[in-house]
């Protein structure tokens, strides 16, 4: 148990779940917050009594314990929300995930022959080198559905060429692509298993749970039951150093009324941008540590929140536009996702999604202007009239997206190798530890850490990278473990010689037995035995028979041994192929849902 | 974790099964065994033939096998005797292919 209050950084879904899981345990913490509103990317704005998301957020989870915490804190305060969201590309509507015949008949005949066209090239003649993420989807999809589904809205998303953007990143935000999962559960599960699977899955897409008020309700509820509990929320305070020494952080500087105060805790838990926590780190750290955290970089965004005087507009939860010609990335239609967030039943409340880069033309435009083009782009698609807008707001996301471009990886490493050097001292969330997380793993590496500070010993940065960890952390221990662990020894390779070799001896030494055992005890089994020269010249049932019979069994047998291995090989190749296959397919069905 | 879950797969992809030569040695000696045991009894419900010296013949070829296996008759009885000969030999043979390959497999891997 610590020995003083916690102090946490950051009141957002990772920092307040990890006070809540100390303050159950009677542990006191202190939160810091910048900003003047909880729930960090997960806030919900309201303006003039209209609630809003920034960036939409489903309540959905695998990891029990987070659900937990969701029903426990909001109970029926939840909906439980349909979902409907379509791609609008060339002013048609594409649900997405994708439906094929959907897709097909939005495609028209011609496009849609030239889109089967080059799924098939891709599956004939795939890129041998994948190692960009255009590489990586075409393989799969072919260049033509790429172009049309995923590049624009990559692109729109990243800032950046698909070119650019390494495969290994796609593969990365596809969950769930461990070979030997997937192998476990095509063995293991039953077919009622993979059905029951196949339905929580879909189940997971087509509905989500959502709060009445958006996720901000959930973390105001919090911040209350913190406040009962003795713990302080601090909003407006933000962080301008931490002080450490040796393996410790002793306390925070916090700007307070325009003088720096001294926050002193015995555990420090940090879930502001990890590029912040290496820079207001005191001492200064060495140089390549520094230089590593500002190697690492992160993707903004702003809504742009459209009040419109029409009761209904379309009935998704949420668009995505892949259309070049204009820059909104995603529309978010605030009263399908809650009839509760929109006060007057006659009007709607849209959020026009705009990703960009802190400090670049489209976050420095005045919020007028902003407000401006969502009108006009709003009219360009087709979805509503300028005229019909009655008001607007905006609200700018920095940091939202931290970027795994192609030197992240190794500038995280440095860093994350000098924070182990703390006892006390833990980055949690999607910002605080640079991890592409949602909010579900946000909590669950919070949660972690609040476990450690009472005793345990989790590694926070398996979360999310490893899903049997979360498995591990949500489930009891599985009866099919240890039987699932011998599993990937049927998929390996047969020894070709090996079992031509084995065949061959034995069938061989069959045969010269049975040729012996005639020759001395003689009968008239000797001469339907006899009959095998027909086949195999110069065989008779004689001694000299018995070692010409063993010669030629044992080459056939040794054909037949190596045909079967090569085959058995070869099917289970296949099948492994298919597995993975499969695996990514059904993982990849909601990608673009991850951004 | 991760890297362990990469040398796993590693594992998988360039592995080299082993037999079981028990199971090996079970699975073809239960095969062999009702081979022989479903063959006699199909020859046995299938009824046989007059010869020209007027013998009552069920299963003349199968019946070669006496030679090999003592005891085996074209019968009910035979089967069941013949089932555990073939079992024998199935599960000699099965347990040689394993234990042969195996050594293949260990001398290679040397």
């Amino acid at each position: 148990m610590p020995h003083g209050p916690v102090v946490i950084i950051g009141a957002g879904p990772a920092g307040l779940t990890a006070a809540h899981v100390l303050s159950k345990a009677g542990v006191e913490s202190i939160i810091l917050e910048k900003d003047q509103i909880v729930g960090g990317l997960a806030r919900t704005v309201n303006y003039k009594g209209y609630y809003f998301d920034t960036g939409g957020h489903r309540f959905f989870t695998k990891v029990e314990s987070v659900e937990k915490i969701w029903k426990e804190v909001l109970g029926e305060d939840f909906l439980r929300r349909n979902r409907l969201s379509r791609i609008y590309y060339n002013k048609k509507f594409f649900y997405y995930p994708l439906r094929p015949l959907n897709a097909l008949l939005g495609l028209g005949l011609w496009n849609s022959f030239l889109v089967l066209l080059s799924y098939l090239i891709a599956q004939l003649f795939p890129s041998k080198e994948e190692k960009t993420f255009k590489q990586w989807v075409s393989n799969r999809f072919g260049k033509r559905l790429f172009k049309l589904f995923f590049k624009t809205y990559t692109e729109k998303v990243w800032g950046i060429s698909c070119q650019d953007i390494s495969a290994e990143w796609a593969a990365q935000r596809v969950k769930g692509l461990s070979l030997l999962t997937a192998l476990k559960n095509a063995i293991i599960a039953n077919q009622s298993d993979q059905k029951a699977k196949r339905k929580v899955i879909k189940t997971l897409i087509d509905t989500f749970d959502y709060p009445k008020l958006g996720p901000g309700m959930m973390w105001q509820k919090v911040v209350e039951i913190l406040h009962q509990n003795g713990s302080h929320v601090y909003l407006g305070n933000e962080v301008e150093g931490i002080r450490w020494s040796g393996n410790k952080v002793g306390a925070l500087e916090v700007k307070r009324n325009g003088q720096v105060e001294l926050i002193y805790g015995s555990d420090f838990i940090c879930s502001m941008p990890l590029r912040e926590t290496i820079q207001k780190l005191k001492p200064q750290v060495p140089k390549e540590v520094l230089d590593a955290a500002n190697d690492l970089k992160y993707r903004d965004f702003l809504t742009v929140a459209l009040i419109i005087k029409k009761r209904t507009l379309f009935p998704d939860t949420w668009i995505y536009i892949h259309d070049l010609d204009v820059k909104v990335g995603r529309i978010q239609n605030f009263k399908n996702w809650s009839p509760f967030m929109v006060p007057d039943p006659d009007k709607t409340c849209l959020g026009l999604e705009y990703f960009c880069f802190e400090r670049d033309s489209l976050w420095n435009m005045p919020d007028n202007a902003l407000i401006d083009l969502a009108k006009k782009e709003l009219e360009i698609l087709g979805l509503a009239n300028e005229n019909d807008v009655e008001d607007g707001t905006v609200v700018r996301m920095p940091k939202a997206y931290p970027i795994y471009d192609s030197t992240y990886r190794q500038s995280l490493n440095v860093v994350r190798q000098f924070l182990t050097r703390f006892d006390n001292f833990q980055p949690v969330g999607r910002n605080g530890m640079h991890k592409y997380n949602n909010q579900d793993h946000s909590m669950l590496t919070a949660m972690l850490s609040a476990e450690n500070i009472l005793g345990a010993n989790h590694d926070l940065w398996t979360v999310n990278i490893e899903e049997d960890y979360i498995e591990e952390v949500r489930t009891k221990p599985d009866p099919k473990t240890t039987a699932s662990e011998l599993i990937p020894g049927i998929f390996y390779r047969m020894d070709k010689f090996g079992l031509a070799i084995a065949v061959g001896s034995v069938c061989g030494l069959l045969v010269f037995l049975a040729t012996v055992w005639l020759v001395i005890k003689g009968g008239p089994a000797g001469m339907y035995l006899q009959l095998l020269n027909q086949y195999f010249f110069g065989y008779t049932v004689t001694l000299k028979g018995a070692f010409i019979g063993l010669a030629y069994i044992f080459f056939w047998g040794f054909l037949f041994g190596w045909l079967f291995a090569y085959l058995r090989n070869f099917f289970v190749s296949y099948y492994i192929y298919r597995i993975k296959r499969e695996a990514e397919l059904l993982t990849f069905r909601d990608f673009l849902d991850h951004f | 974790m991760v890297a362990e879950k990469i040398q796993n797969e590693k594992k998988l992809l360039r592995g080299v099964l082993r037999l079981n030569t028990k199971v090996m040695g079970l699975v073809l000696g239960i095969v062999i065994g009702f081979v022989i045991f479903i063959g006699t009894n199909w020859l046995v419900i299938k009824g046989g033939h007059i010869t020209l010296n007027g013998k009552y013949v069920v299963g003349p070829h199968l019946q070669l096998l006496s030679q090999f296996f003592i005891g085996y008759k074209v019968s009910f009885l035979g089967s069941i005797i013949g089932f555990f000969y073939g079992f024998a030999l199935g599960t000699l043979c099965g347990s040689a292919i394993g234990w042969i390959y195996n050594k293949i497999v260990d001398l290679k891997s040397k």
